[in-house]
This record gives structure tokens, sequence and C-alpha cells, in this order.
């Protein structure tokens, strides 16, 4: 018995030691193995609809409000439903200008006051006058959301455009534009999408020169004009969540925008014109000092209504999203080493958009660089090299892991609701459905519809950089490209 | 009687109002509230060899970021190899010895993971933002590549053309950074802040591989590494993949060089012409290592001077008298001794002297007349608020303790430097900041338009 149980406890030991050994050592750490690991399908997630309720003022205001204890904080996005789409070619850049001042001053606050109110009470607001409408982001510690609701009310509906603060933020502006002529990203952005969108707003808002000339003859009337036409009580709606009393908020809310009455005013939109003379031209800004050739090409592309959005995003993940395993990457990064970095963006709007590629690189290397990426579009465009499943596959995994962290905290999902009902007249279940599409679809669906929609006969090129560098290259290719010389306002 | 209440409050609103107010005035003095935080909930333990992680859970959603800290950085580099810790964290992606060039890549996407790195001046640090089921998965690709990595030359050689480009599109195609850099590097020569993080072009262009190497066998052990990991984890899940895949790794000797930063005796200035409009002046002082706890005070100070939307510089500089367009300020914490940095844009090339002037005028100002209790309570108002809404993210408050970990071995630097911000006056605030704000102390740098030529000083 003895011996059985010293044989016994021997083996136990020798076990304990092989495994514990096992435990302590390196593991075969082949290929295999890692693939082994990496054999994780993640769930289709789904995203919770925050109970929210939506609260509309007799003036059409629109609040929807959620509450959330968790943190002692409160914050509210929001939307104007007006912007650089009202513009037009005399007061280019004013939806910005006008943005600006609306958070320096009111008729009850001078500036000194209203940042010092601000301040005093840890209050964040920001206004972005964007496309198709002007974003609102603020928040608070609970303690003071209702200050954060009354400079909310302050600000958009007793902004003061009158005073110092006018012609000193004018004059700020003025060097600002200026300073972009001396900036690579801030050219490329110009020289791009004026052409792109040629006689539209949007296309005004990238004409620093156009922006200059308004800068240099605004006045005042201008803008408080412009402000009656387009911050309207129905153009408003907002997502509150954090922690607050719903009752309170409520009747902090009426008694502060409820008088609010609307103005009448037509504000006219139109769809963008595509300019068929800037297809397949290549244009370079000589840009003297710039050590980079910092290219875009691209072209139009569909507006926000493009049913194909979610398959085509899945393509463009594969195709050059930005990851290091996108096509792009690593035919230009990975296997020629041109590139930093390298993406390809849609960029969707009310009334039109654009599609293109980002790239930046040695000068002398700009030619080799436009034809690696058309190299890569015609792959895709001929059927060469399809989208494989596995890259699919992916890319939906990817999305699957990123989209519960993208939509974490409530006050994004909320933001989202409203954005999708308000202004694309969805559902509050959107990101759930986009969620459903996407895992949907297989790769022979995102292969064809990204086939189709690449149009490389069509492709409008920017480069930004030094001519006498760049020129040589494609001229010796037998391409013709116009040079253009970046003249600095004075 | 509440009627009556509601009806004398909404009809006497005013006397009210004066009333609450003066008595708020006779029972609290003006003065700041006390700063609170709630200590996250995190786990700490040591492999024999010294690797050290840190474990943050946090259920609410199923991912977890998977981080890993060396303590070296540029200010670690040897003359002649600026940006080498840089250059090696771009290899880390390249491939090991079980793993071919892209696979970790692969890998982590393939998953739905998405992972990066950054260098610091004084650490290193990878992650990965991976499905919480990938919790081995980051594990063992992060020990693999903390011994195993490859160094072949081909792939050294067009991954440093990759880097030259980062280089030529980051630093020298950028007037701010290019002009910051030489200022820098005139401000504090024959230091370890001379270079920036990316390195001299030309040092880029000649760092070896067998460089490389020796670098990332030097720095790249346990005991010179911290693991962080953050999200939907449990301590013993980490415990157990740190016994898995790191426990046989030997710990190495940790050689770093001699830290000199010699203080600054005499005010210096540099000028250099760029192709820009808008002119740049740049102050830039010497500040303690970053444990300092008085460095709380100088933070205080340069948002009353330069960073609040009421701060000094704005209100008078740029909306009173319209001289500047704006002004920022940031202190460049390390684990050795750094410096603060003050800007301000000129309105135009022309009033850069006036401008200057008019910030010597300020900085004179506060020392002699102090900051007010306003001034003081705004500070401490908007530190407390991002305090609470830092709460939001388990990843960035896992940031926090790790680098005050990498840094200084001390994770709860943060509670420290609360307690020591409850306990500090206005008077405090001021009297440390002179003694880091001193003319002589410190280098004024310009960039300045080309075509108006010379410094204006």
């Amino acid at each position: 018995m003895k011996k059985t149980y010293k044989i016994l406890s021997l083996t136990i030991i020798i076990l304990f030691l092989f495994t514990f050994g096992a435990a302590a050592q390196n593991q075969n750490l082949s290929p295999e193995f890692f693939r082994e690991l990496a054999d994780i399908v993640n769930d289709e997630p789904k995203i919770e609809i925050p109970d929210y309720e939506l609260f509309e003022l007799e003036n059409g205001m629109k609040f929807y409000l959620a509450q959330d204890k968790s943190l002692p904080i409160f914050e509210v996005k929001g939307y104007i439903n007006a912007g650089q789409i009202n513009e037009n070619k005399n007061n280019a850049g004013i939806s910005s200008l006008m943005t600006e001042l609306m958070l320096l001053e009111t008729e009850n606050y001078s500036e000194q006051k209203l940042s010092l109110f601000k301040e005093i009470n840890a209050l964040s607001l920001n206004l972005a006058a964007g496309f198709d409408r002007i974003s609102i982001s603020a928040n608070s510690l609970s303690t003071e959301s209702s200050e954060l609701i009354s400079l909310l009310a302050e600000v958009l509906q007793r902004p003061k455009f009158e005073g110092d603060h006018f012609t000193r933020t004018v004059k700020e502006s003025r060097q600002y534009y200026k300073h972009q002529f001396y900036n690579d990203s801030a050219l490329l952005n110009m020289h791009f999408f004026k052409n792109l969108y040629g006689q539209h707003p949007y296309g005004y808002n990238y004409d620093y020169d156009l922006i200059l000339d308004f800068l240099a003859e605004v006045e005042p009337t201008q803008v408080k004009a412009f402000y009656r036409k387009t911050l309207r009580p129905e153009n408003i709606v907002f997502a509150v969540s954090g922690n607050f009393d719903l009752d309170e908020l409520k009747q902090e809310i009426k008694s502060k925008f409820a008088a609010w009455e609307n103005t009448k005013s037509d504000l006219n939109k139109s769809y963008v014109s595509v300019n068929p003379e800037i297809q397949q031209k290549i244009i370079i800004i000589n840009k003297e000092d710039a050590t980079q050739a910092n290219m875009r090409m691209g072209y139009n592309f569909y507006s926000n209504k493009f049913p194909k959005k979610i398959p085509f995003m899945m393509a463009n993940r594969i195709f050059g999203g930005g990851s290091i395993s996108s096509r792009l990457m690593q035919n230009l990064r990975q296997d020629k080493g041109y590139v930093y970095g390298i993406y390809a963006q849609t960029k969707y709007s009310d009334y039109g958009g654009a599609y293109f590629i980002n790239l930046s690189l040695e000068p002398e290397k700009a030619l080799a660089g436009m034809e690696a990426v058309k190299e890569e579009i015609l792959k895709i465009k001929n059927g060469t090299e399809k989208f494989t499943e596995k890259e699919l596959f992916e890319n939906i995994n990817l999305y699957n892991a990123i989209y519960p962290k993208a939509y974490q905290h409530q006050i994004d999902v909320l933001d989202q609701i409203v954005y999708q009902k308000e202004f694309n007249n969805k559902s509050d279940n959107y990101i759930n459905n986009v969620i459903k599409q996407y895992n949907g679809l297989s790769s022979e669906e995102v292969q064809k519809i990204f086939a189709e929609e690449l149009y490389p006969e069509i492709i409008f090129t920017v480069i930004v950089g030094p001519a006498e560098k760049i020129k040589p290259q494609f001229e010796d290719a037998g391409l013709e490209v116009e040079v253009l010389e970046n003249s600095i306002p004075n | 009687m509440n009627k009556v209440i509601r009806t004398f409050f909404s009809v006497n609103k005013k006397v009210v109002f004066l009333i609450s107010f003066l008595l708020f005035i006779l029972v609290f003095p003006v003065t700041a509230a006390d700063l609170d935080l709630d200590q996250p909930e995190y786990h700490s333990f040591e492999l024999e060899n010294g690797l050290e992680f840190m474990v943050f859970p946090d259920h609410s959603i199923p991912s977890i970021k998977y981080s890993t800290y060396y303590n070296v950085g540029s200010i670690d580099e040897k003359e002649g190899q600026t940006g080498i810790s840089h250059f090696l964290e771009h290899l880390m992606f390249m491939g090991t010895k079980n793993l071919p060039e892209g696979e970790i890549d692969n890998l982590i996407t393939s998953v739905g993971g998405q992972l990066n790195a950054a260098t610091f001046y004084d650490f290193t640090f990878y992650y990965h933002q991976v499905p919480a089921a990938a919790l081995e998965l980051a594990a063992a690709l992060e020990s693999d590549r903390m011994r195993n990595l490859t160094f072949d030359q081909q792939k050294v050689n067009r991954e440093r053309e990759v880097i030259k480009q980062e280089r030529r599109m980051r630093v020298d195609n950028n007037i701010f950074s290019k002009g910051f850099e030489e200022i820098k590097a005139y401000a504090y020569p024959d230091t370890y802040l001379e270079h920036g993080i990316i390195g001299w072009m030309e040092d880029i262009s000649n760092i070896t591989t067998a460089e490389l190497k020796e670098h990332y066998q030097s720095y790249y052990s346990p005991n010179n590494a911290l693991v962080v990991v953050s999200g939907d984890v449990k301590v013993e899940a980490v415990k157990k993949m740190a016994q898995k895949y790191y426990a046989d790794f030997k710990p190495a000797a940790i050689k770093r060089k001699d830290f000199k930063f010699p203080k600054e005796e005499s005010e210096k200035v540099y000028t250099l012409n760029l192709k820009t409009n808008l002119p740049y002046a740049f102050q830039l002082y010497q500040i303690p290592a970053g444990d300092q706890l008085e460095l709380t005070a100088v933070e205080i100070f340069l948002d009353i001077l330069a960073n609040n939307q009421s701060s000094r510089l704005k209100e008078k500089l740029q909306k009173k008298e319209e001289l500047i367009l704006a002004s920022a300020a940031t202190i460049n914490t390390l684990r050795k001794e750094s410096f603060a940095a003050i800007y301000f844009i000129p309105s135009n090339p022309d009033l850069v002297e006036t401008a200057q002037q008019a910030f010597d005028r300020e900085l004179k100002l506060i020392f002699e007349e102090g900051i007010t209790e306003q001034e003081f309570k705004i500070v401490k108002k908007q530190y407390q608020k991002s305090l609470i809404f830092s709460q939001k993210n388990i990843d960035s408050t896992a940031e926090t303790y790790a680098i005050n970990k990498i840094r200084f071995n001390k994770p709860e630097l943060l509670q420290q430097k609360i307690e020591y911000m409850n306990n500090l006056t206005k008077e405090d605030v001021v009297q440390i900041a002179e003694k880091y704000f001193k003319k002589n102390q410190r280098t004024r740098g310009y960039i300045l338009p080309e075509a108006k030529g010379g410094a204006q000083q």
C-alpha cells in the first residue's frame, strides 16, 4: 500500500512538474498555432436603443431626451438644418463666420462675460458649419445642466454680430484663409473640391480666393441676415443624454426656447452638376518648397441617397480603407515603400458626393504612385483580382468588433438615431439595420457593386508639390498635365 | 403655500437672486471646491523576470485593449542613432522567427482587431484593440515579438524609405513642426532633447541593421516592459497568459546613458525664416521630471496664462490689443527634466516684437500681482470636469495609470496630484511658476516669413 502511495505521489509530482514546465516554457509558436488562436468569429452585435422621449415645442424645435445615470454628466448633440449649402458665390464662407461669431458674444453677454460664464461653469459648446447642416456639440457636469441650456439659448437665439469681436474675427479669418495657401493639404482640398463641385456652394467653400473676397467686404448686417434666414427653431433638433430629471429638463427647455418664433424664408438647394471638362485631367499646383507630392485622385460620386452605400463601404475597406491590409497599402507601402499611408474615401452629402484616393509621396515617385493606384483599381474593375470571401469576412468581423465600441456611450447612439430619423427618414433601429446589412453581404455582391462604381476613365487628379520635380515624369510618359502657380494673395 | 412661494420667486427674481447671492457670499467664501476622483478598480502583479502587468476590468462591451509599454524612447538614443526607437517601432510589425512579414497585421485583422504603436520621448507602446476572446492571441503575438523579432537587411531598407517619407510628410513639410524642431535643438544642444522623436534625416539614412538589433536587445526585455489589459477581461485570465507566454523570458541588464540637462543661465534667442505668412513665437522653459507635484501648479499657471478662453494672453493680447491670433501652452512631462512650451501667433510679422513685449508684461504682472480667486476656481472646476468625463473610457484611464507606472513607477500619481491640488493655494501657484518661468532660463524662438527676412527682437 505504501509502495502504491509512493508511486502515485511520484506520478503526481512528475505530472505537476511536466504541466508546470509546459506552461512556463516558450510555446511552439508556429504560424499554425497563431492561426488557431485567431480562429475567432465575432457575433453580430446588437446595439441597445436608448429609451428616449421626443419632446417637441410648438415652434417645431425637437429634443430627444434619454436619461443615463451612470455618471454625473450632461451631454448634448444637435443639428441646425442649414449650412454651406445656403451660401452663394458672394457670401462664400459666411456659415463658418456666423457660427464663430455666435460663440463669442450675445445680446446679454459681452465677449468677456460669455467666456467667463462658460469657464466658471465648465461648459463646453461648439458649433461647426458643414455642407448641409451646422452641428452642435455641448457638455457639462450634471450640476451645471441648467447653465448649459441657458448658454445654448443665448448663443442660438440672441447672438450679437456687431462689435469689436466682429472686426477682430474677420481679420483673424482673413489671416487663416491666407495661411491656407502655405499649407499643402489645404491647397489640395481647394483645387480638388472647387473643381469637382464647380459652381455650387459646396465648391465655393473650398475656394479660398472667393472666401477672402467676401471677408474683405463683409458687414455685420450680412451675417445677421444670413442668421435670420437659416437659424429657425423648426430647423433645430437635439439629442440630450445624461444624469437629469426629465420633468425639470422639459420645463427648463420650455422656458428657454418656447418663445422663439420661426421666421419665413426659402432655402433654395440644388444638386451638384458634374463638370466633364475636369475628367482625366491632371493638375500640378506648383509649391516649390514642398518636400512631398501631395496627391488626390477621384471623381464626383453619389449623394447621401446612394442605395448601395453599405456594400460600397465594405468594398472600399478592402480596397483602400486605410488599414495596413488594404489592397492600396499592401501595394504602395508594403511592397513598394512609396507611401507612409494611403486611403480611399467617400464623401456623401445631401446634394452630391465625391470618391477619392489620397496619397503623399516623394515628388520623383508621383507618376509611379499614380500608376500603382490605377493598377489596383483595374484589378478589381477587370475582375483579374476579385475580392475574396476572406477579405470580406475580415472586414465584417472587424465591424462586428468595433460597432459596440463606437456606440458604447448612449449619447452616440442617440445622436445617430436623431440624425438618421430627422434627415434620412430612417427608423430608430438604423444602426442595427446597417449591421444586419453588412453581415448579409457576399464577396460576389461587393465585388460587382464596387467594379460597377469604379470609374478609372474619369479620374481627376490634383498634385501639390514642386512642379520642377513632378512634371518631367508625366511629360516623359506622354501624359498631359497643367501646371498652376500657387498664387498667394496679398 | 407652495403657490405663494412660487409666485414670490417668479415676481421677485431679482430680489431673491440678490439675497441668495449675499447669503452665499457670507456663508461660503469664494474658494475652489475640493477635487475628487473615484479610483478605478485595477489589479497589478509582476513576474519573476520583472515583467509587470496591470489589469483594468470593465465588462460593458466585449472588447479589450492589450498594450505593451517599453521604457525606452528618443531620450535614450545615442548620438548618430537619433530616431532608432521609432525605427524599431516600425520593424516590430515586420515579422518574427515564427511569423512572416505582415502576419501580425493579418492575424489581428482577421479577428476584427486593430493594432498600432507610438514612440514618445521616454517610452514606446504597442496596442491591440481586439474582441475579448482574442486575449490569448494578443498575448502570444506580443510575447513573440518581445523576443523573436527578425532583422532582414532588405526589409529594413524598405522600411527606412517609409520612415523617411513619414519624416518628410510630418516634419519637413510642416512649418510649425520644422520650425519647432530647429528651435528646440538650439535650446537644448548636446542633450537628450536636442533631437525630435523621429530623428534627424541623416541618422535615419545611416542607422544600421546591427544597431537596430542591439537597440532591441538592450531595451525590449521583460524587466523593461509593462503589459496593460483593459476592458472585458478577468485578472485570472491575464495571470494565466502571463505565465504561459512570458514567464520563461530572461531579464536583461538595462544600461542607461548619462542624462545631462544643464540649467540654462541666460536667455537665448533663435530665429528662422520659412515660407509662411504667419509668424510664430515660442518660449521654452526648463521644468523638472514629470513626477514632481509642483508641475501641477505649473499646469494651472499655464492654463491661466495661455490656454483658457479667459486666459491673460487671449483676453488681453488677442481680444483687447489684437496683437496675437492664438496662444497655447503645454508641459512636456518626461521621466527626466524637460521643457514647457508657450507659443503665440503674432497677428502679423510687424507685430512680433510688440507681442513679445506684451507677453513679458503679462508674465511680470502675474508674478507681481498674482492670480485671482476666480481664475484659480475656473481651472479647478475644469479639472474636476475632465476627471469625471475621463471615467467614460476605461482605456484612457488605464493609459494614464500605465504611463505614470512606466515613467515613474507611480501608477497612482494622479491621486497624489489631486490631493496636492486640493492643498494648493493661488499664492503657491504663482510662487512655483516664478521659479520656473524666469527670463534668464528660457529660449525664445521665432518662425518668421521669408519675405520679411531677419529677426525682429
